[in-house]
């Protein structure tokens, strides 16, 4: 899978860890793929994912000690995570242009001449990510760290809900997500 | 028969975030229960679809080396340079040293007024009479800003003890500002306090006195011409001694008052025992004329008495 092999560091990479910060470097290593993906969905968009990534790191780097405190490095760098991209999405005023700028990626994608294949693909993109805008926090956050590989107590600490209630939130996700793909909302 | 899955249970059976015993007894219901396993059927397929979907929408090549070397240029930034939160220590510290150096201010403008040189301010002693016109601006009494009234109340001249062995008055009323006790030679007043220190002024006070009184007198005894005369003997000699120091100093304002001084308590010292009607006159008139009085009056100092 391609997302399993793009988990290994370049060796330039690594070559340029210092021994001194090697459990930090080993912890980007390990998470940042999470952390940006996550990001992005929830920002749609890779350049402020980026950012996201950059401060969560940066956050981790002055507590790292703290994040590690009680075993839950990736619900705590997630959780940050969540936080920075709402910040910026409200520091920003792009939480009002999301959909904007949603249409006019889309209408950028749909201008470039690709085959029948693409095309179809990128309208399924555009209509998952359209989906889910529509669903209610928490229960999109945890459909998408589910699907991260999370587990319910991460989840839980993540988001700052029950551990009981997290099946719950997928559920309804999962529902509501079948429920608006594919379907024209009426305006 | 149990009771069919609820949707959370069913959810986390397929997560597989049951645990032994719940798994157990949900995959026994799911055996029996055709519902709640064509619902589990349908979430799997549907988890299956979404997961599809979210990983064609969530991106797969993620410059893994961009970002890591963006989190260190924003590490090594950070570490450069530090926040800088305002500390409440660091605000007490200055709130402190502004309170200390307006303190010290404020004590050095307070040393350096006490410490200045004030200028020796002579006590002009004033006029008691106004027989010869010579009425100074600003010689009142500087405790009650009045004209001073002699003990007397006889216009013009100073009371003369009436025993020969002079005592201090102890009238009030006689009494100008007190003498200070050993003041240092003033220096850098205004020009007429600052030329004579307190033996020279202290002198010029008793050598008004005497000629205030020995001029203004109408009738003169026995007596009083020879405690004149004694007072004048003992005058001129320290009159003469002032002198000296006074052109050996180079004060040539003393000098010159002590020396236009000199005769004029000569003249009276060496008046007869009884002297005649004519005597006197002459002595009292160049008094008079040169309004030395006048002068010893600006630069003496008050004194209680005669000694």
């Amino acid at each position: 899978m391609t997302d399993r092999q793009s988990d290994v560091a370049p060796n330039s990479v690594i070559e340029e860890v210092a021994a001194a910060r090697l459990s930090f470097d080993q912890a980007f290593l390990a998470h940042y793929r999470r952390v940006y993906r996550y990001a992005y969905a929830l920002t749609c968009d890779r350049g402020l994912a980026e950012d996201v990534v950059q401060e969560v790191f940066l956050r981790l780097y002055q507590n790292f000690d703290a994040a590690q405190r009680d075993g839950l490095l990736r619900a705590w760098l997630l959780r940050v995570a969540a936080n920075v991209s709402r910040n910026m999405l409200r520091g920003l005023g792009r939480s009002q242009s999301r959909d904007m700028a949603f249409v006019a990626e889309t209408t950028r994608a749909t201008e470039i001449a690709l085959p029948d294949g693409e095309l179809a693909r990128e309208a399924e993109i555009a209509e998952t990510r359209r989906v889910l805008d529509k669903i209610k926090e928490p229960m999109r956050s945890c459909l998408l760290l589910r699907h991260e590989g999370l587990s319910y107590k991460e989840i839980a600490a993540a988001l700052g809900v029950k551990e009981t209630s997290v099946g719950g939130f997928i559920a309804r996700a999962r529902r509501e997500f079948v429920r608006m793909y594919g379907k024209i909302e009426k305006p | 028969m149990s009771y069919c899955l609820s949707e959370e249970i069913l959810q986390a059976h397929l997560d597989g975030e049951l645990n032994e015993k719940a798994a157990r007894r949900a995959m026994a219901h799911l055996a029996e229960c055709s519902e709640c396993s064509r619902r589990s059927a349908e979430a799997q397929q549907s988890l299956c679809e979404i997961s599809s979907r979210l990983d064609d929408h969530l991106p797969i090549n993620i410059p893994v080396e961009r970002l890591f070397a963006c989190v260190e240029d924003v590490i090594a930034e950070a570490v450069a340079t530090p926040v800088t939160r305002p500390s409440p220590i660091s605000f007490f510290w200055r709130a402190g040293l502004a309170m200390a150096s307006l303190l010290l201010t404020m004590g050095v403008v307070v040393w350096l007024l006490l410490t200045a040189p004030k200028p020796e301010r002579v006590a002009i002693a004033p006029p008691k009479e106004k027989t010869d016109g010579a009425s100074l601006p600003g010689s009142r009494d500087p405790v009650s800003g009045r004209q001073p009234v002699n003990a007397s109340g006889r216009k013009g001249g100073v009371t003369k003890p009436k025993s020969k062995s002079p005592q201090l008055s102890s009238s009030p009323a006689t009494r100008f500002t007190p003498i200070p006790e050993a003041p240092a030679p003033a220096v850098g007043a205004r020009e007429g306090d600052y030329f004579f220190d307190f033996e020279t002024t202290r002198h010029l006070e008793k050598a008004q006195v005497l000629l205030r009184s020995f001029a203004n007198a109408s009738s003169t005894s026995a007596e009083d011409l020879a405690y004149d005369k004694r007072v004048s003997r003992e005058l001129l000699l320290r009159n003469i001694l002032l002198r000296r120091e006074a052109e050996g100093s180079e004060n040539a304002p003393a000098k010159s008052l002590l020396g236009s001084l000199e005769p004029l308590l000569l003249d009276i010292a060496n008046l007869p025992a009884r002297p005649a009607a004519g005597d006197l006159a002459p002595v009292k008139r160049r008094i008079r004329k040169s309004e030395i009085v006048v002068a010893l009056q600006v630069y003496s100092t008050p004194t209680t008495s005669l000694e």
